[in-house]
């Protein structure tokens, strides 16, 4: 049962819509695609996420273009893909627009004054969470010390990440790495998706951005 | 605009300093608290944080920078989806990929932790903007929804700041 591009789509318009953050989302994706329309087995589903999970990009949006990939070859990528980014870039746009407009009038300048204030506490927040996961060794602290210095100096973040995949080949040697990409077996397509992550391994997962979920599968085992 | 794909390296919430970087620092597209609207923007959209190019396009070039930010930003992830799906169970036993991830995975904690320094030295600090930077740090430790937090945050903003 094949669905047809523009079903695809749709569906994922529907879905792009009414998704708000956090690896939520990809619980969103796995219920439609698994349970609901049955585009994909939960085996194959899983493997898409831990695959999402461990490569760069937006870890939902990767997601919904491998339902799409799985389910209707490279067009339905596309569609999915497309479908699931389309309100958010809708809504952004008519928020940018507005702002732009807007920007100057008193309340505004208010509201963006103090939502500065809480940007800062969100990426604190998340360099918190990220901290907590990925740092537990001096090799740890010491790739992320060495960042940090790099980047208040306004260093280049782009250069920063190559140098540190360089010296981590070397640095880890002989260090006892958890396997890649298995551990999100644990994922399923059902509404208890969300809480199953959050209780997941040392991190509360429902805080962790959505970005870092990709993260998932370099987290030490739960055993 | 076409070096804007750069940006989708770490996706999420590991882009910002990324594009922090391209469009504060070396483009000086906008500046820094223009920036941070975006991202507090892209927070109450629904989907990816990562839409926040949307809105640095369109502050640049209007609509069609919009359109360009958007797609340079999410044409790598897809792209990456449908090459890795093939090689993804070789890739993920090898040794040298998962010593990289976990290196890159560790300069994120200081990217992340740099950014939130230059951005709260950009910002002229008041009392109320403190207790209100205090309030929603504690509120998102307390893992209290992102959109609520922002919500909210810009409501008391009004009122307060």
């Amino acid at each position: 049962m094949k669905p047809s591009a523009a079903k695809l789509f749709l569906a994922f318009l529907r879905l792009g819509s009414t998704a708000f953050g956090g690896p939520a989302m990809v619980a969103y994706i796995g219920r439609l695609a698994v349970e609901k329309k049955q585009w994909l087995t939960k085996e194959s589903f899983e493997a898409g996420v831990a695959l999402c999970q461990s490569i760069p990009g937006a870890t939902a949006m990767q997601t919904a273009a491998y339902v799409g990939l799985r389910a209707g070859g490279p067009r339905g990528a596309l569609a999915a893909f497309a479908g699931f980014g389309l309100p958010a870039f809708s809504l952004m746009l008519a928020l940018s627009a507005v702002y732009r407009e807007g920007r100057d009038l008193q309340p505004v300048v208010s509201a963006f004054r103090g939502l500065q204030v809480i940007v800062v506490a969100l990426i604190a927040n998340a360099a918190l969470n990220f901290g907590r996961s990925s740092t537990r060794n001096w090799r740890d602290a010491f790739l992320a010390a060495g960042a940090a210095g790099v980047i208040v100096g306004h260093g280049s973040p782009i250069l920063v990440i190559v140098a540190a995949a360089a010296i981590a080949l070397l640095l880890y040697r002989g260090v006892a790495l958890p396997e890649g990409g298995g551990h999100a077996a644990g994922v399923t397509g059902d509404a208890g998706l969300s809480l199953a992550l959050s209780s997941w391994p040392l991190v509360p997962r429902s805080d962790l951005p959505p970005c870092f979920s990709w993260t998932a599968p370099f987290l030490p085992s739960p055993h | 605009m076409m070096q804007v794909d750069l940006f989708a390296f770490g996706g999420g919430f590991a882009s910002v300093p990324l594009m922090l970087h391209e469009v504060v620092d070396v483009r000086q597209w906008l500046d820094g608290k223009t920036f941070m609207d975006g991202i507090a923007l892209g927070q109450v959209t629904p989907g990816p944080i990562v839409i926040t190019a949307t809105f640095v396009g369109y502050q640049v070039a209007g609509l069609s920078g919009a359109i360009v930010g958007t797609l340079g930003i999410f044409t790598p992830s897809l792209f990456v989806v449908l090459l890795t799906v093939p090689y993804f169970d070789r890739l993920r036993q090898s040794l040298l990929f998962r010593r990289a991830v976990r290196g890159v995975l560790a300069t994120f904690v200081g990217l992340l932790a740099a950014v939130a320094v230059n951005f709260a030295l950009s910002i002229a600090w008041s009392i109320p903007s403190v207790i209100l930077a205090a309030v929603a740090f504690a509120a998102l430790r307390l893992k209290i929804d992102v959109l609520w937090v922002v919500l909210v945050g810009a409501v008391v903003s009004i009122l307060i700041l």
